[in-house]
């Protein structure tokens, strides 16, 4: 299908006008040669390798109003989870060709096969995502260059263009001899037939060719070096090509320039293998002599900004050693494979981290590109945009607080708007739950902060959909599938908040059916609280509830038949993690208000409270749940704590009972002295050994009452009556009733108590 | 060369000076002042490789490559190395064939322990002599380091961080001046061009004293690390065991490929945590069950197999070695290594010899 047949074209085919420039994707060294060659020969039109649909957005490529890195994202428009992206850094050589065509008001236009083809060609197999699979060898095409270097023994591709290309061509361009590279290169590894790539040759060659029939004298095509021997020279007859092309199916596609981040350009992309190290090319480009010293002089500044003694005298060794290195391994000059050994021997004394370190903030960088407001921008951004807009919402950098009374309309929209992006992961929003609580339930308060890394956050969202509504709700739909339970409760109240019906009832299915089938009873219990809040509170936002009530009731039936079998041999810390549980289901039962849940719950602990088999913890809570709900009278859980307490226990499951009973308010033993009698009985007769044993968890039981109830009890304990018989000092002791009579009179006064 | 045979351990010089004969014959590389090979023949030397008139370089370490360049490249720059690992990674090793394939000797030591003294590092005197005559160059005892500075050899220093910190820094001048001064003569040696220091130390070793900041920054640090993965083990274990047993004259024993690869996932399961699978987490020993603890076990075996057994290696040759490397403390790691035996190695179907023989010794 290409021309390397023994009658090689000339190189570049300066003969009829077309002069091809195989690069290297991201290569700077590829870079600085196009922008060489571009100011030579001074084409009157640039083609560049990339989306032909995306011709109309080639005049942003202007400093001003790109900083890259950036990348073309080109996506479905009714399906924008297939989506494929062609980024650019400043160092790639299309990026270069693009900013000096439109620099000197030459025409560019990109020659590869139309985004709505390719991408319809990827949407027919299901599930073809965005990323390219990472594993296994990448074909040689993907990098041709590197494999040439590595053949001549380099790991670091760019050193070998800089030492074999740049420096030791006579040409002023190296292309010529780079595409009869190619040309043997593709000879000898003859790539399995690829029509995709058969199809993209072929539809570069017609751009070619309607470019020379259009009458352009000189023409620059800048595209990836594997593909130069198929378009330089003689072209072949059209006709074969426009068979390879008739009939290509052909989906309505949206393109735009997104901001991109130096990270990023590692993965792979449109442009086919990413790199791995965007801020060594980027140091490359930039830097035109002493590559390696100035290197490893910032690589040094980032160890010193770690409060590492680095000093001159180290970069100074770490530049011989690389330069050492270079010489044994036979290379001309240090690669970054060379600067890194450098930097671990002698700038980091071999330690990993560090060099991890020094990889992040260098090698790779964290540069974030920038597109500015005027650029069309990717559908879903449009949306929220336009959205915020009518909220009155702005993008600021700086945090600003908002308080929303979900009363009003606009305030409720903006709380939905703000709960899908965060659904959606932009974190633009960041709510604030201590406000919100002081508030009430119709109050909401959150923070918001806009940083430039968002815009990547919002492209990425858009996967999902074009507007905030429905990629939110693809989003959580697609999430519900994998979510363990209390993730999914979690999300169905979020869902809820954020209101999004459809996905909500998609979550409540899936609550169903994995309640169904959950054995752990410690999930069901982690779920349910969240499900009855979702169906208290939806009322309130006038979300439609639908079924969340029956599945609510249904997962508390499911809670209480496991119950029992759930709690026995439990040691100490899940028996505490099942207690914070059983409160928190308590309190769901009482919020749900349904006379059959919460009868059907009681009954549950009440069977749980009689038992002897259980963590002292659960039985002690239990009690105090069912006293507390006016299950049992303070009667029945006075027989009940003194059994707990009596000799046939081990002090320590009578200290957790305690526990368990008085967590979360003491206020009760003030008040009944009776229970208060019996646990002091307790503890003056616990033997000194035993009462060492138990002495921690009364602490931690008793250290955890506010100070006020603490200071009571201490009173109420003054006050009760001496085991050795004497009576207890009197309660109204030292009350002046004399100076109490005029308050008295006041309350009286204003409890309306006339006489 | 012919009583060298007679010596229980040979020098690398000695054991290997054919192959360096042979590189220095060939090389026709540059070499630095006084270095008796190029440097990348040094690192042929250590690596391997064939050469040109076909002579075989056998490895004398295997392990990644650009380790071995970097330590290279480190003394080409005059910079000294100092190589880090844990032990049993062959730090030592890498150290003497370093030094032999560079100076031609690897005798130049200083053995680093807590009661190393300055004038193992500087020089001491011959009191008799100092009495009788006073202060003279006679009356000197020059340190390895010192010999290595006038005669332009590699010096070594074995456990760097075993000397205490003040003798340590003793190195000081004589790394960033080239020079050792003799205040009692009024002079200095200035070191010859082709001096360097080799230093090894361990980087997971209690008590040991910390290198001065100072002092680290004369060194370029290599940190040598635990094999990679199991084949690259088997195949340095069975090499070791191999030259190992000649040069200890046992009766030959076919090599036993399937013991050593027992005896290498062995040690790589419990100083991992986890089975070679991933499916079972077990307990790590408190020895480091380095890749040398290996090649004793083995070599080992294999004195136990010629001399008591039927001259093959049998597990009941490698069990009383293993559980010998493995439970180094008594209360510890016998649990270590009864909870291996019982969850792992008895689950395996083909290793039921082996097991039943580590019951034996164990109980």
């Amino acid at each position: 299908m290409t021309q390397t047949d023994a009658d090689a074209p000339a190189p570049t085919s300066t003969a009829d006008g077309v002069h091809v420039m195989g690069v290297r994707h991201h290569g700077p060294g590829s870079a600085r040669a196009v922008a060489r060659a571009l100011a030579e020969l001074q084409p009157d039109l640039v083609l560049v390798e990339g989306p032909a649909d995306a011709d109309d957005l080639i005049g942003f490529a202007q400093a001003g109003t790109l900083t890259p890195p950036v990348a073309l994202l080109a996506s479905l428009t009714d399906a924008p989870a297939t989506a494929a992206f062609w980024p650019f850094a400043a160092f790639s050589p299309e990026w270069q060709a693009l900013t000096w065509a439109n620099a000197n008001d030459v025409p560019a236009r990109f020659i590869d096969l139309p985004a709505s083809v390719s991408l319809a060609a990827r949407a027919a197999p299901p599930d073809a995502s965005v990323q390219d699979d990472e594993a296994g060898q990448p074909p040689v095409s993907l990098d041709p260059i590197a494999t040439l270097a590595g053949a001549a023994g380099y790991d670091d591709p760019e050193r070998w263009w800089e030492d074999v290309v740049e420096s030791r061509l006579t040409d002023s361009t190296p292309f010529g001899v780079l595409t009869e590279a190619m040309a043997h290169l593709r000879e000898a590894h003859p790539q399995p037939h690829d029509p995709d790539e058969a199809r993209r040759e072929a539809y570069m060659r017609q751009q070619i060719r309607a470019a020379q029939k259009a009458g352009h004298r000189r023409v620059a095509v800048v595209c990836g070096a594997w593909h130069a021997p198929a378009l330089a020279g003689k072209l072949p007859p059209a006709s074969v090509d426009t068979k390879l092309l008739a009939g290509l199916p052909k989906k309505k596609t949206t393109l735009t320039w997104i901001p991109w981040t130096s990270s990023r350009l590692a993965r792979a992309s449109g442009y086919g293998a990413g790199i791995t190290s965007p801020g060594w090319y980027e140091h490359l480009f930039t830097t035109q002599s002493d590559v390696t010293a100035s290197w490893l002089v910032r690589v040094g500044g980032a160890l010193r900004e770690k409060d590492l003694p680095v000093s001159s005298a180290h970069v100074i060794e770490a530049v011989r050693l690389a330069e050492t290195l270079a010489t044994l391994r036979g290379r001309h000059i240090p690669g970054l494979a060379e600067v890194t050994e450098a930097t671990r021997a002698v700038l980091c004394d071999g330690d990993d981290d560090l060099v991890a370190y020094v990889t992040a903030q260098l090698v790779v960088g964290e540069h974030l590109g920038e597109v500015s407001d005027h650029v069309p921008t990717v559908p879903l951004d449009t949306d929220l945009r336009a959205v915020a807009r009518r909220l009155r919402l702005s993008f600021d950098a700086a945090p600003r607080t908002l308080e929303l009374d979900l009363r009003k309309e606009t305030d409720l929209a903006r709380s939905r708007l703000l709960h899908r992006l965060t659904l959606l992961d932009i974190d633009w929003a960041q709510p604030d739950h201590q406000r919100s609580r002081s508030t009430g339930t119709f109050r909401e308060a959150w923070t918001l902060r806009w940083r430039p890394e968002l815009a990547v956050a919002v492209v990425e969202a858009a996967l999902w959909g074009t507007t905030v509504e429905t990629a939110a709700t693809a989003r959580v739909v697609h999430d519900a599938v994998e979510a363990p339970l209390p993730t999914l409760t979690a999300m169905l109240e979020q869902t809820l908040l954020a209101d999004l019906p459809r996905a909500a009832d998609a979550v409540l299915e899936h609550v169903d059916v994995r309640a169904a089938h959950d054995g752990d009873i410690a999930r069901l219990m982690a779920a349910l609280p969240a499900l009855v809040r979702a169906h208290r509170y939806s009322d309130v936002r006038g979300t439609p509830t639908a079924d969340l009530g029956r599945v609510g009731d249904a997962l508390l039936v499911r809670v209480c038949a496991g119950l029992a079998a759930a709690v026995a041999g439990l040691d100490d810390e899940s028996a505490l993690a099942l207690r914070r549980l059983l409160d928190d289901v308590h309190t769901a039962v009482q919020l749900r208000d349904d006379d059959t849940g919460t009868a059907l719950w009681l009954d549950t602990i009440l069977a749980l409270a009689g038992r002897t088999d259980i963590s002292g913890a659960l039985t002690g809570r239990a009690t105090r749940l069912l006293l507390d709900a006016h299950r049992i009278d303070i009667r029945d859980a006075g027989l009940r704590l003194s059994r707990a307490l009596s000799y046939g226990t081990v002090a320590r499951h009578q200290a957790a009972w305690v526990e368990g009973f008085l967590a979360g308010g003491g206020l009760l033993l003030v008040h009944d002295r009776a229970l208060l009698a019996v646990l002091d009985a307790w503890v003056a007769t616990l033997a000194a050994p035993t009462f060492t044993d138990v002495m921690p968890l009364l602490r931690r039981t008793f250290g955890a009452l506010p100070l006020g109830e603490r200071r009571n009890l201490g009173d109420a304990v003054t006050r009760l009556p001496r085991s050795d018989g004497t009576p207890a000092p009197a309660a109204d002791d030292g009350v002046d009733l004399e100076l109490a009579a005029g308050p008295l009179r006041t309350v009286a006064l204003l409890l309306g108590a006339t006489r | 060369m012919t009583e060298t045979t007679a010596l229980l351990r040979p020098h690398a010089e000695q054991a290997f000076a054919d192959e360096l004969d042979a590189l220095a014959r060939l090389d026709d590389r540059p070499r630095p002042p006084a270095w008796r090979l190029s440097p990348w023949a040094v690192v042929t030397y250590l690596l391997g490789g064939s050469l040109a008139d076909s002579t075989v370089i056998t490895p004398k370490y295997v392990g990644p490559r650009r380790l071995v360049e970097v330590a290279v490249a480190t003394l080409a720059t005059d910079r000294a190395l100092l190589l880090l690992g844990v032990p049993g990674t062959a730090k030592t090793w890498v150290s003497e064939h370093l030094a032999a394939a560079v100076s031609g000797r690897s005798t130049l030591v200083v053995q680093g322990t807590s009661g190393t003294s300055e004038d193992a590092i500087r020089y001491g005197w011959n009191y008799a002599r100092l009495l009788a005559e006073g202060p003279s160059d006679a009356a000197l005892v020059p340190s390895p380091v010192m010999t290595a500075m006038r005669e332009a050899s590699i010096a070594r220093v074995e456990e760097l961080t075993r000397i205490p910190s003040d003798v340590q820094d003793a190195l000081i001048t004589i790394l960033s001046e080239k020079s050792l001064p003799v205040p009692e003569l009024g002079g200095e040696v200035q070191a010859a061009k082709g001096f360097n220091v080799i230093a090894t130390a361990n980087d997971r070793d209690r008590g040991v004293n910390e290198l001065s900041s100072a002092l680290r920054r004369r060194f370029n640090t290599v940190v040598l690390p635990l094999p990679a993965t199991a084949e690259e083990e088997v195949a340095i274990v069975a090499r070791r065991v191999e030259q190992l047993g000649r040069s200890l004259e046992l009766p030959p024993v076919p090599a036993a490929a399937e013991e050593i690869r027992r005896v290498v996932t062995v040690f790589r399961e419990l100083r991992s945590g986890q089975t070679v699978d991933g499916r079972t987490a077990v307990k790590s020993p408190s020895g480091t069950m380095s890749t040398a603890e290996a090649i004793s076990v083995v070599t080992n075996g294999l004195a136990l197999a010629a001399h008591f057994g039927d001259g093959v290696l049998r597990p009941s040759d490698i069990a009383a070695g293993i559980v010998g490397a493995v439970v180094k403390d008594p209360l510890t790691d016998t649990v270590v290594w009864t909870e291996y035996l019982e969850a792992v190695v008895r689950e395996r179907r083909d290793w039921s010899d082996f097991y039943r023989a580590c019951r034996e010794v164990t109980a």
